[in-house]
């Protein structure tokens, strides 16, 4: 066979283009796989779709967008909008009046509408009026319709291809997924938070004179912690760990919690178990237990004379060491049976006096330098002046 | 077992010309396969012809898919219902043309036999949803066609596909084995073939030459199925009449493939009843 033999040229240039195709179809491949790894790299709602209105601009430049979102009902609702004027969301408005949009989302699949003008759209446009067409994009979820896009392109609706619309089509449904994921990741946080905060008043609600307490102590803990800059995760677990750091107190028996006088040494051996019964309740809820060493040691003193381990300096967790000074300043500057409040500045004085015994000096020093948000606090809670 | 390449050809021999496609239709094929393809594109190869042209826009804009404005052309139908909805109605329409008549006569009415054509369509693509089949589009067309190897034997050999039906009656044997007694093969293995040489989507083609013997391996499978209960069920509910006397059992070989129970199947029907109606302008393909 030579080179001029007429098969061999015309099987060459096949193998060329199966080639070509082949080549292309990876590059596009490669893309999408980039363009839906972003979109599912977002963990939060409101990320996952402003991610998905810049992937998309990538598939098919559009000139505006609006971006729906079903709400409980099952209604298309307005979440985003890009580039929008008056004149484009009249007709987008006629397009909803007129069913296009429910009648796109029932179809599950990316399609694009022909700009009808403002009435009916066999009506000829205006020739010197600039062509849109409208794609309409449903964002699907586990087979349902959690949203659509509506990307207003200034094209011709005949030049896309079915290329564009399965593009599109693939984009928001793993924008569909990433958007359940965030909303089932919201509400598992939700219902955390709510846990914690139904633990917490169930504490305050046997111990009547603690109320507001545990919120207190939260609020100066995280105070605390923002001002020695610790990483957020930190802050989080020492402004939820406050929250339930006296929720041990749950075991311990109304004579005791509730005793209208000093306690007794038996009777004071009794309430220190609270830290320990606290830190057995949390241990049994996988997603508190990060918590745990916070509620247990938080009555632990730097100077190791504290309860229950008498764990000294850094050996108490730093959470705990926190805790431990938030807690006896709220305690210092509210009225408690044995004591009347005592004001901020005789409270800050005393956290001062022991700071090296009872406090680690560092979080004293960070204790002293955030004062003054600590008393804004007091103010917006209407606790001790 | 479906038959080999080479016993369907042999067998085939003696039907002399087998239909092509039109070469709009051919052509409409082959550029829906390149994914490059623009709505433009394939508008100008449609509205080359104009009874076809006229056919889709008016199914386009039937109370089947209910599209809650009028569609004026070609582009705005393939923007809107996609283009392997064109394609497949493109194809549909010339099949009609050229396989079926208006003949409401004798032992096998093309009237009837078109509503049990359409209802299949229409019940595959409703159980294609049902089961997430990737293309409801492809689960219509094959249920549309699934029996076009009926419409070829009927044109070709009359006289004996009549003797097939009649075996099927007095039997009460499944038409596809009677056909094989008389014919040596079956309306399937002719449809299969056909839409084989016409070059018809593989999953489509599969479908035809495979429904009545659902239960194999590989990614085809699913809608070999689907519109294999999806035939079953017509011919139960008595929507339209196929020419097959044999009893309307739905293949155990199914629940492996699709996630159906026969709870299921009832609630399908009703749909179907519903879409039946919607689906008229299926009916009047022929004028």
């Amino acid at each position: 066979m030579s080179e001029n033999d007429p098969d061999l040229r015309r099987h060459i240039e096949t193998l060329e283009d199966i080639n070509e195709g082949l080549r292309t179809s990876f590059e596009e491949l490669a893309a999408l796989y980039r363009l839906s790894e972003t979109i599912s790299s977002a963990h939060t709602f409101s990320r996952v779709l402003s991610l998905l209105l810049e992937v998309v601009h990538e598939v098919v430049a559009y000139d505006a967008a609006v971006l729906y979102l079903a709400d409980e009902k099952g209604n298309m609702r307005a979440h985003l909008e890009r580039g929008l004027t008056p004149e484009l969301r009249a007709r987008i408005d006629a397009q909803k009046r007129d069913g296009l949009l429910a009648w796109a989302l029932k179809q599950g699949r990316a399609l694009v509408v022909p700009d009808s003008g403002e009435g009916s759209w066999t009506q000829a446009l205006p020739t010197d009026e600039v062509r849109k067409s409208f794609l309409l994009v449903p964002v699907m979820a586990r087979g349902r319709a959690v949203g659509l896009l509506n990307l207003v392109v200034f094209a011709e609706e005949g030049s896309f291809t079915q290329r564009d619309l399965s593009l599109l089509a693939i984009l928001a449904n793993q924008a569909g997924i990433a958007l359940e994921n965030a909303r089932l990741y919201d509400k598992i946080r939700r219902d955390y938070f709510d846990v914690i905060h139904s633990l917490a008043g169930a504490v305050d609600a046997r111990d009547h004179f603690t109320r507001q307490h545990s919120n207190r102590v939260s609020a100066y803990g995280t105070t605390i912690a923002q001002c020695m800059q610790l990483d957020a995760e930190m802050i989080e677990s020492i402004q939820y760990g406050a929250l339930l750091h006296d929720v041990g107190k749950i075991g311990i028996s109304d004579a005791i919690l509730n005793k209208p006088s000093r306690l007794t040494e038996e009777e004071f051996e009794i309430m220190k178990t609270h830290c320990v019964q606290g830190a057995g309740i949390l241990k049994g809820v996988e997603s508190l237990i990060p918590l745990v060493p916070l509620v247990l040691y938080h009555h632990e003193r730097f100077d190791g004379k504290g309860y229950p381990e008498g764990l000294a300096g850094k050996q108490i967790p730093l959470g705990a060491r926190v805790i431990n000074l938030a807690d006896s300043f709220e305690t210092i500057t509210s009225d408690r049976i044995y004591h009347k409040a005592r004001s901020m500045e005789e409270g800050l004085a005393e956290i001062e006096r022991c700071s090296g015994t009872q406090f680690d000096p560092e979080i004293v020093e960070a204790f002293k330098s955030c004062f003054e948000d600590i008393r804004a606090i007091v103010r917006g809670s209407g606790g001790a002046t | 077992m479906p038959l080999g390449h080479l016993e369907i050809d042999k067998a085939l021999a003696r039907f002399k010309d087998l239909p092509t496609l039109p070469d709009v239709v051919a052509r409409v094929m082959q550029i829906v396969g390149n994914p490059l393809t623009t709505a433009d594109d394939l508008n100008q190869v449609i509205s080359l012809d104009q009874a076809l042209t006229f056919k889709v826009l008016r199914l386009a804009n039937s109370a089947y898919y209910g599209f809650p404005k009028e569609i004026t052309n070609i582009t705005q139908a393939v923007t809107i219902l996609g283009f392997n909805t064109i394609r497949n109605l493109a194809l549909s329409v010339s099949v009609h043309k050229m396989l079926f008549s208006d003949r409401d006569k004798g032992l096998f009415s093309h009237r009837d036999f078109w509503k049990h054509c359409v209802a299949t369509a229409v019940a595959s693509r409703l159980l294609a949803r049902r089961v997430g089949y990737k293309s409801e589009d492809n689960a219509f067309t094959a249920g549309l066609l699934h029996d076009i190897g009926k419409s070829l034997l009927d044109r070709a050999a009359h006289e004996e596909f009549m003797a097939a039906i009649q075996l099927s009656k007095d039997e009460k044997l499944p038409l596809y084995v009677a056909e094989r007694r008389i014919f040596g093969l079956s309306h399937a293995d002719v449809g299969g073939r056909l839409a084989e040489i016409w070059n018809l989507p593989v999953d489509l083609r599969l479908a035809v030459a495979r429904h009545h013997e659902p239960g194999g391996e590989g990614p085809g499978e699913v809608l070999v199925a689907v519109v294999h209960v999806a035939n079953e069920l017509c011919r139960q509910a008595g929507h339209g009449a196929s020419g097959d006397h044999g009893p309307a059992e739905i293949s155990p070989a199914v629940s492996a493939i699709l996630d159906l129970r026969s709870a299921d199947y009832e609630p399908l029907l009703a749909e179907l009843a519903t879409q039946m109606k919607e689906a008229e302008e299926f009916f009047r393909f022929s004028r």
